[in-house]
């Protein structure tokens, strides 16, 4: 088995203002060449957890490990070409002003990845066409583009310094449903082609299930479960987690007049409870008792 | 016969931009009855919210709006005066949008915020208007109101401020309510409780509801009837039960197939190739056609006409033409067909 590319341990993270612990010493790995899902309501700490494995957010305790090496110790210049993220609304974090070409050649300039003008140029031809779009978006802005092609021109820009690993934060979630089929169908293949790693954040459990294979799921800072996705959601042992796969509503109206949701009261977690594993590694907070 | 609350017949709208026209609605009819929740289902760009901001008189003045028909209880809306309809849009046609945060003033406590649309429309004066703000709040599940409605939004959780939204456009007891995207910003719990508060409401304040999404999840767990909508056209309209059971159109099929589910998940998700149309230029023939697997050679040239499969049902398709080629939809969407088949059966028995 191969070293994890990822590995947290015991992290922490406090927000002095007001005291809130954020994340509460949490724990995991994310194997090299897997789709980890890290699902949570807003409030779970899956976004702070992210943004500390990044580099970008505080660390108050705890270590993360990129390739074995603590982050502090890790080369700033090789991390930042290594990891890179793809974020919700792809039209904010593109630059409005700047051609689609120029926006994509960004990495590419910043690692002297192209010798010249001309290989420049390719790659980002090569990078568009990776992603499903042509050269004819080179000279275009960002607003020419619909939502889902901004989010192609988002995934494309992330890739130009082929990285290693990409952090997804919420790409779908603003965008159409038959357009959200196209970037995560996008997304698994390019992760097969390109032995990627990624983290994936969501609140959407249904794409989780289908693009992860491993999922984590995060309530009030905690790790409520985790595990291979085919048990946590074939099996959900956690009341949060039970809850939560309640709540997701299905296309199927004999199905929703009729389901149940099940509630779930946060005095169920007590501060004592540990993940215990209750087979092929799934993992429960507080055991079977959860 | 279902009373009608709202009839709209043969609306278009046509924005005129720097860029040109758009042409963004194309002949839409709509019936809202009394006492049902109709969704609205479309994906950016196809004219869902645009149709109810027209029904509403909401759109900017760059928009230009005809309709044959576009009536509220009877009386004509494209004929009212600006007050008029101001007034009838804060009583009797009541709004919550997808942003709770930008339909609350930060500045004003959430009392006055609630009460304000008394004092304009009902004359209310203090003790009253505190007690009506009070059972609003206590209404959306809001417990000890009083010490809420002192507070400033931004002091709120996020499905606070979703239910102080619903208390709003609820409070003075309007008879239609137009929720656009109302649950779309929400984690999945609170979802399931607005949506289950959105119901509990209708049934206690006897209300229609106009309700847009593109979350055929949400469209299941709360719609009565279902209309869907492709650039600026509503392509198939029937009950939940017929759309989701018996989907007749390619473009309903997509949809329904674009959700992932549980059983496939080793299988590539379905995903229609291509993006609507640009509606700068007004479609020739089916607008759906160059993303239609199952197109036919007249797609690309002539509009489909309506079909009305039953009194509830209808679609534009030119598959439904009795001269078009056998056809078979995709396996997930017959497996649909054949549940429906069961359901009619099991009710003839």
């Amino acid at each position: 088995m191969t070293e994890p590319i990822y590995s947290v341990r015991d992290l922490s993270v406090t927000f002095k203002r007001g005291h809130i612990q954020a994340v509460d010493h949490v724990s995991f790995s994310v194997p090299t060449g897997s789709i980890v899902g890290l699902v949570g309501e807003s409030g779970s700490g899956k976004t702070t957890t992210a943004r500390a494995m990044a580099g970008i957010g505080p660390i108050t305790s705890g270590t993360v490990r990129f390739a074995g090496q603590p982050l502090n110790h890790v080369n700033r210049h090789i991390f930042r070409k290594a990891v890179q993220m793809v974020f919700q609304d792809p039209f904010e974090s593109l630059n409005p002003r700047e051609k689609v070409g120029d926006i994509i050649a960004e990495g590419i300039d910043n690692y002297h990845l192209a010798k010249d003008a001309a290989e420049r140029r390719q790659r980002v031809i090569a990078l568009l066409q990776a992603v499903g779009l042509t050269a004819n978006a080179l000279n275009r802005f960002p607003h020419e583009f619909s939502g889902g092609q901004r989010q192609r021109i988002g995934i494309a820009r992330a890739l130009a310094v082929e990285p290693e690993f990409l952090f997804l934060d919420e790409p779908i979630s603003a965008l159409d449903v038959s357009i959200q089929a196209q970037i995560v169908n996008l997304l698994k293949r390019l992760q097969q082609t390109r032995a990627l790693t990624y983290l994936f954040i969501a609140h959407d459990l249904s794409m989780v299930r289908y693009l992860c294979d491993s999922v984590l799921v995060m309530y009030h800072g905690r790790i409520v479960e985790s595990g291979p996705t085919a048990a946590v959601y074939g099996d959900p042992r956690h009341r949060y987690t039970q809850s939560l796969l309640s709540a997701v509503p299905h296309a199927d109206p004999v199905y929703e007049a009729h389901k149940q949701i099940i509630t779930f009261d946060s005095q169920v977690i007590k501060e004592a409870d540990t993940l215990v594993d209750v087979g092929g590694g799934h993992l429960v907070l507080g055991g079977t008792n959860g | 016969m279902a009373e009608e609350i709202i009839r709209i017949r043969d609306l278009h709208v046509t924005f005129t931009e720097t860029s040109g026209h758009v042409y963004a609605v194309r002949g839409v009819d709509l019936t809202l009855n009394h006492g049902e929740t109709l969704a609205i289902v479309g994906e950016s760009g196809s004219g869902k919210s645009v149709t109810t901001k027209a029904l509403l008189g909401l759109l900017p003045t760059n928009a230009r709006v005809t309709a044959e028909t576009l009536s509220y209880q009877g009386q004509e809306l494209q004929q009212l005066r600006r007050r008029d309809y101001d007034q009838l849009r804060g009583r009797e046609l009541a709004l919550i949008f997808q942003d709770p945060l930008s339909a609350l003033n930060p500045t004003m406590r959430i009392g006055k915020q609630l009460g304000e649309v008394l004092v304009v429309h009902e004359h209310l004066k203090k003790a009253a208007l505190q007690a009506r703000v009070a059972a609003a709040l206590t209404s959306v599940g809001l417990g000890d109101a009083p010490e809420l409605a002192r507070k400033y939004p931004h002091e709120l959780s996020g499905g606070q401020r979703q239910r102080v939204v619903i208390a709003m456009a609820l409070i003075a007891h309007p008879q239609v309510l137009v929720a656009d995207e109302p649950t779309t910003a929400l984690d999945v719990t609170l979802q399931a409780q607005v949506l289950a508060l959105i119901k509990a409401q209708k049934t206690q304040q006897d209300l229609s509801i106009l309700f847009i999404t593109h979350d055929l999840g949400v469209v299941a767990n709360i719609a009565d009837r279902v209309a869907i909508m492709y650039a600026g056209q509503i392509v198939e309209c029937g009950t939940a039960e017929e759309i989701f059971y018996h989907p007749q159109h390619p473009y309903t099929w997509a949809l329904l197939e674009a959700v992932p589910d549980d059983s496939r998940a080793d299988e590539t998700l379905f995903s229609l190739p291509g993006t609507p149309p640009d509606l700068h230029q007004e479609p020739v023939g089916d607008a759906f056609a160059p993303r239609n697997p199952y197109a036919l050679g007249i797609d690309f040239r002539e509009a489909p006409p309506r079909t009305q499969l039953t009194a509830t049902h209808w679609v534009r398709s030119w598959l439904l033409d009795p001269q078009a080629p056998a056809y078979e939809p995709p396996a997930a969407i017959q497996a649909r067909w054949h549940e429906y088949a069961k359901m009619k059966e099991a009710a003839h028995d």
